[in-house]
């Protein structure tokens, strides 16, 4: 955690298609008594097509962010996996290279403000111990395939959410609300990111391995922390399911989604609602 | 090639190629790439389909024992490779970046669902997978209009770094 005070970067994804990541991100923040006020005037980070044109100009489009944060005296919350990866790394690029981005007159240095992820801020001992005291409604009965991806743990170094292998710290926010979480092999895999849109059949492959795996463990879902896997994984199973030869019906959760309904905040069953793939509350998903 | 990717470390240990969740659909691997840079055969390089393959998972960066930056070095080729023609093996990657960044340039936000729909309506695939895009539209997921960023002319200065380099020595 920081002690300055932090800037939430909401991101295209959870402010679009993963509208439910945002809303059930600002509703355990509130309930957990974190201020965050959403960054004014953010900008996207250029995800990947940016890095692909010119490395430099998804540096740049990082550094407006930050700087704006900056000139705030605050750091940045970010709950997209492939924002935080690109912010952060630009952050370093720009401690190493600052004539990157010459300042304009009267803005702050960006590499003044620190990159956080937010499940790194959930899953810290003060925000813990919190968290326990607020269970209302524990998760029993879930058993959970927790899917951490790729951009929130790696390449390591600038990403230290968790470890770039073996990362636990969903098993453990999770584990803490309730929930039983299965070890499996496929949880730092990649499910394919925007070849869905551009290769199509190379992500869905990608995916059907995830699914896979985890089906074999008998999971009731899969949660994930990241906007971009999660519309990949939500959308795409009939596709999956055609290339396993059985049928495909796991709900993906946001873990933030489900924090909210151990604390048994407002808004779940609207957000569950919006999903793709059948994700609502039923006796068997939440005994 | 960005000499900052430090390709010319690769011992050859194919760590990389082995942990490549797209290896198996590339006609050159990760650690052959970096042989075939190290010799300064760049034009093989150029009409390879591999690097277009390469999903950006960050795991050959992870697992490299020279911490070399792969994927940096699969951008730059592929950067490469479009400035000197329409590669092969490029499939709709250019056109979906040229739009995705089209759409920062102007909005300074992407709107998912249209970036989505102008995707496909310009590479003639309307119809592909229409069911999840219906399904999109009833769950509520597509949002009709992305505000702008308000000062956007910040924002395409952004894509003019020699602009902004002006803009800073007065």
């Amino acid at each position: 955690m920081t002690a300055k005070g932090l800037r939430l970067f909401p991101g295209c994804a959870a402010d679009g298609a993963g509208a439910e990541y945002g809303r059930s991100t600002v509703a355990v923040l509130d309930a957990l008594g974190v201020a965050v006020r959403v960054l004014a005037d953010w900008n996207c980070c250029g995800a990947t097509g940016a890095r692909h044109e010119d490395r430099e100009l998804a540096v740049r489009l990082s550094a407006r962010n930050l700087a704006l944060a900056a000139g705030e005296g605050c750091d940045l919350l970010v709950n997209c996996a492939a924002c935080y990866n690109n912010l952060a790394w630009s952050r370093q690029y720009l401690a190493e290279h600052p004539q990157t981005w010459p300042a304009p007159p009267g803005a702050a240095r960006p590499e003044a403000a620190t990159v956080l992820h937010l499940l790194a801020v959930l899953t810290g001992e003060p925000m813990l111990e919190r968290l326990a005291k607020k269970i209302a409604r524990p998760l029993a009965g879930m058993r959970l395939a927790c899917y951490y991806g790729c951009l929130l743990v790696r390449p390591g170094g600038y990403t230290h959410v968790d470890d770039a292998e073996n990362p636990r710290r969903l098993d453990d926010l999770l584990r803490l609300c309730g929930a039983d979480t299965v070890d499996w092999s496929f949880k730092t895999d990649c499910c394919g990111g925007s070849a869905s849109m551009t290769d199509n059949p190379v992500a869905v492959e990608l995916m059907a391995r995830l699914f896979d795996s985890c089906l074999q463990q008998d999971v009731t879902a899969l949660v994930t922390a990241c906007p971009l896997c999660h519309v990949n994984l939500d959308a795409w199973q009939e596709k999956v399911g055609a290339l396993l030869g059985r049928e495909v019906s796991l709900p993906i959760y946001y873990f933030t989604e489900l924090v909210a309904l151990a604390m048994d905040l407002p808004g779940v069953d609207k957000w569950l609602s919006g999903h793709l793939t059948d994700a609502r509350l039923t006796p068997r998903k939440c005994r | 090639m960005d000499k900052a990717t430090g390709f010319a470390a690769c011992y050859g240990c194919a760590k990389c190629t082995s942990g490549c969740p797209t290896a198996h659909r590339m006609d050159l691997k990760p650690h052959q790439i970096m042989r075939l840079l190290q010799l300064g055969r760049t034009d093989e390089l150029l009409s390879a389909a591999a690097p277009w393959r390469c999903v950006g998972c960050q795991t050959c960066r992870a697992r490299c024992p020279n911490a070399i930056d792969i994927p940096a070095v699969m951008d730059g080729i592929r950067a490469a490779a479009q400035r000197i023609g329409s590669p092969a093996g490029a499939g709709g990657i250019p056109l979906f970046d040229e739009l995705f960044l089209d759409m920062i340039r102007r909005r300074g936000r992407v709107n998912d669902g249209l970036l989505a729909f102008r995707y496909r309506l310009r590479n003639g695939r309307l119809l592909d997978d229409w069911r999840i895009g219906l399904k999109m539209l009833k769950a509520g997921k597509l949002k009709v209009r992305t505000p702008s960023v308000a000062h956007i002319q910040d924002v395409a200065r952004l894509f003019e770094p020699e602009d902004a380099a002006r803009e800073a020595v007065p």
